[in-house]
């Protein structure tokens, strides 16, 4: 008899990232065409603006920071990663050597990377809205950080993986054993009613005091518990082909 | 020759038939080494298990015999006995058929030997 | 050790049970054709082969294994049928690439050669083939992967005549090039039936035969003659079908059940003949006593 192919997982995983990655790249080239639009769109006014007047003086301030960039990361990271889950690509996977657990981490690994160029993007993006603001509006400015902190870096990664990591546990839970499906659903019906009743038990004005690097860790933390959960349920889906 | 895939006789039969044509018409000679069943699966189109289910009938009735790790051979006597073979089986396959239909058509036992005799004499 | 061994394998899909306490086994390397009608579980089957379900009850080992979710498993099958999809933005070429990087036996040069033997384009992509082009490439797909197991689900689906009987031969030389474990569905059973060495045969979700080519035809026979006559006989085995036509009669018997000599029957004036296997597959899986005359009458 013919003697049997021996692979590991991790050769797998790895052709399965790289070609994952490859493939997808007109997600990243759709999150700067948004960042681009928004960019231009915000070019006027920022992120906030402020203004007041009084008698003969008028005073107009605009706020330009990350926090647009990284809300429009954030979500694209979220549908990204749904999409991922989706049928098509599903499918594409069972064209080659894989198993669904290989897949999963797949998905994890290309969404960290792709999360990881997105930070890249986003900078990039903020800092072309500030020059052309600056060239195009004339407008004076007062710079209160030029160079992005590695911690704000960090948190950047940490909040767009975590959104990612949300969509790919989602979009994996839809399409598990009904057992999960049952349980998610009743965990989102619970968590939104428990919001609605008692908005007040929930403190998160404290929580954004905390300091960069551990809302950091808290969202990596959270973003891990998800990647683990979508391997797990993975493990156990079947797969449908119709 | 092709092998007739919706006919009554099983592959493997007919395969076996094949072959003992080819011994008879001397294009296989005592002592050759007759096709593999990977070769007679290529040539005639079919599963090699077929072919080899064909060989190993004239393996059986000693038509073939196997040297070790080399293949199948053709035995010395094979023609020979091939054509004996044939000769008693078709014969005696028509010797049935004519006497059932000479039942058949109510023809008594003496009149059919009569007939017989009649027809050697036509053709001496 | 068997290739793929199946115990007491059922699933149930809800309330219906697509497989029912299956037992068989694949102990080598062969081409295989696995028959049934629509819906009597053959997909199911092979999708538990490859991995892609789980069975209800009972166990599937491939390669003494449990093949759900198995990498290992998966490096050495593969499951080729028309929802074979690949990404939107790969080229049919870049296609061969990507099956190059993940399949260690995969010959690129030989899917060349067959592509261009079938006219097909490289540069274009999977979508924009036509449907005997898609079918016929996802079977070069899967005869240049040189998998231990291969399982073609109607690989002939769409092709027309002439290239379907070019490629029954392709798989028969690809098998002798490089013996594998084929197994194929179709409904065509006498498009194949000659490259095949075994055939299995699935109704209702059990597996009503599963035998060499040549004794799965052997099993039931075809008797003809007068009525009275066969009388006798047909009381003795179990009949499949019977007809009167003319004042003779016909009928299928199980021929393993049957005591008597040909050159016996010829005595008596009963005809005995053969059946294709498409005719036996056909006879064995029709639920007895229903007709479609029936209907009109």
């Amino acid at each position: 008899m013919q003697s049997l192919t021996n692979i590991s997982l991790k050769t797998i995983v790895k052709k399965q990232v790289k070609w994952k990655a490859k493939l997808n790249i007109s997600a990243l080239s759709s999150l700067i065409i948004l960042l681009i639009l928004f960019g231009a769109l915000t070019s006027s006014s920022g992120s906030g603006s402020y203004g007041s007047g009084s008698g003969n003086l008028d005073v107009h301030f605009s706020i330009y920071s990350l926090d647009i960039f990284l809300i429009i990361s954030a979500i694209w990271a979220f549908i990204v990663a749904l999409l991922f889950t989706t049928k098509a690509y599903r499918i594409d996977d069972l064209s080659v050597v894989s198993s669904r657990t290989s897949s999963a981490i797949a998905n994890i690994l290309v969404m960290i990377i792709y999360s990881f160029i997105a930070v890249i993007l986003m900078i990039s993006t903020y800092y072309l809205q500030v020059l052309g603001v600056l060239l195009v509006e004339k407008k004076s400015l007062v710079i209160d950080h030029l160079f992005i902190s590695p911690s704000v870096f960090i948190l950047c990664f940490s909040s767009i993986c975590l959104f990612g990591a949300i969509g790919l546990l989602f979009g994996t839970s839809f399409k598990g054993p009904v057992a999960i499906k049952l349980f998610l659903s009743t965990f989102i019906l619970f968590s939104f009613i428990y919001i609605f009743m008692a908005p007040n038990s929930i403190n998160l004005g404290s929580l954004m005091m905390l300091p960069n690097l551990m809302i950091s860790v808290l969202y990596l933390l959270v973003a891990t518990l998800c990647f683990s959960l979508t391997i797990w349920i993975a493990n156990k889906s079947e797969v449908s082909r119709k | 020759m092709h092998v007739h895939l919706h006919g009554t006789t099983p592959i493997y039969i007919q395969i076996a038939e094949w072959l003992q044509h080819e011994i008879i018409a001397d294009r296989l000679q005592a002592d050759e080494k007759v096709y593999s069943q990977y070769q007679l699966a290529e040539l005639f189109n079919i599963n090699p298990a077929t072919a080899g289910k064909g060989l190993t009938i004239l393996l059986e009735e000693q038509l073939l015999y196997k040297k070790r790790g080399l293949g199948m051979f053709v035995t010395m006597d094979a023609k020979e006995r091939i054509l004996l073979k044939r000769r008693n089986e078709i014969l005696t396959k028509m010797a049935q058929e004519i006497v059932l239909e000479a039942k058949r058509l109510l023809v008594s036992d003496e009149d059919l030997l009569v007939l017989i005799r009649k027809t050697q004499e036509g053709l001496e | 050790m068997n290739i793929i061994q199946c115990e007491e394998l059922s699933k149930s899909f809800g309330r219906r049970h697509a497989l029912q306490r299956v037992t068989c086994a694949i102990d080598a390397e062969k081409i295989i054709g696995i028959i049934g009608r629509n819906g009597a579980g053959k997909s199911t089957l092979l999708n538990i082969f490859a991995g892609y379900l789980k069975p209800t009850t009972g166990s599937c080992k491939v390669f003494n294994e449990n093949p759900f979710n198995n990498i290992q498993t998966a490096a050495n099958m593969i499951f080729i049928d028309d929802r074979l999809s690949f990404s939107d933005y790969l080229s049919l070429e870049e296609i061969l690439k990507m099956g190059a990087d993940f399949y260690p036996n995969w010959q690129n040069e030989l899917a060349y050669r067959m592509l261009d033997y079938a006219g097909i384009d490289l540069t274009a992509k999977h979508q924009q083939l036509s449907k005997g082009q898609l079918a016929t490439f996802n079977l070069v797909y899967g005869l240049v992967s040189r998998c231990a197991i291969t399982i073609l689900d109607e690989p002939m689906n769409g092709m027309d005549e002439v290239i379907r009987t070019d490629f029954y031969r392709a798989i028969l030389k690809e098998y002798l090039a490089f013996p594998r474990t084929f197994l194929i569905t179709s409904h065509h059973l006498q498009e194949m039936e000659s490259i095949l060495e075994e055939i299995l045969l699935i109704d209702d979700g059990t597996v009503i035969a599963h035998a060499p080519v040549d004794e799965f035809k052997e099993q039931l026979i075809s008797l003809s003659g007068p009525g009275d006559v066969l009388a006798d006989l047909l009381s003795e085995t179990e009949v499949y079908a019977q007809k009167i036509v003319a004042g003779m009669t016909s009928a299928v018997v199980d021929a393993r059940k049957l005591f008597v000599s040909e050159e016996m029957l010829r005595t008596k004036g009963i005809k005995v003949s053969a059946l294709t296997a498409s005719e036996v597959c056909m006879y064995l899986t029709n639920k007895k006593g229903s007709d479609i005359d029936a209907i009109f009458d």
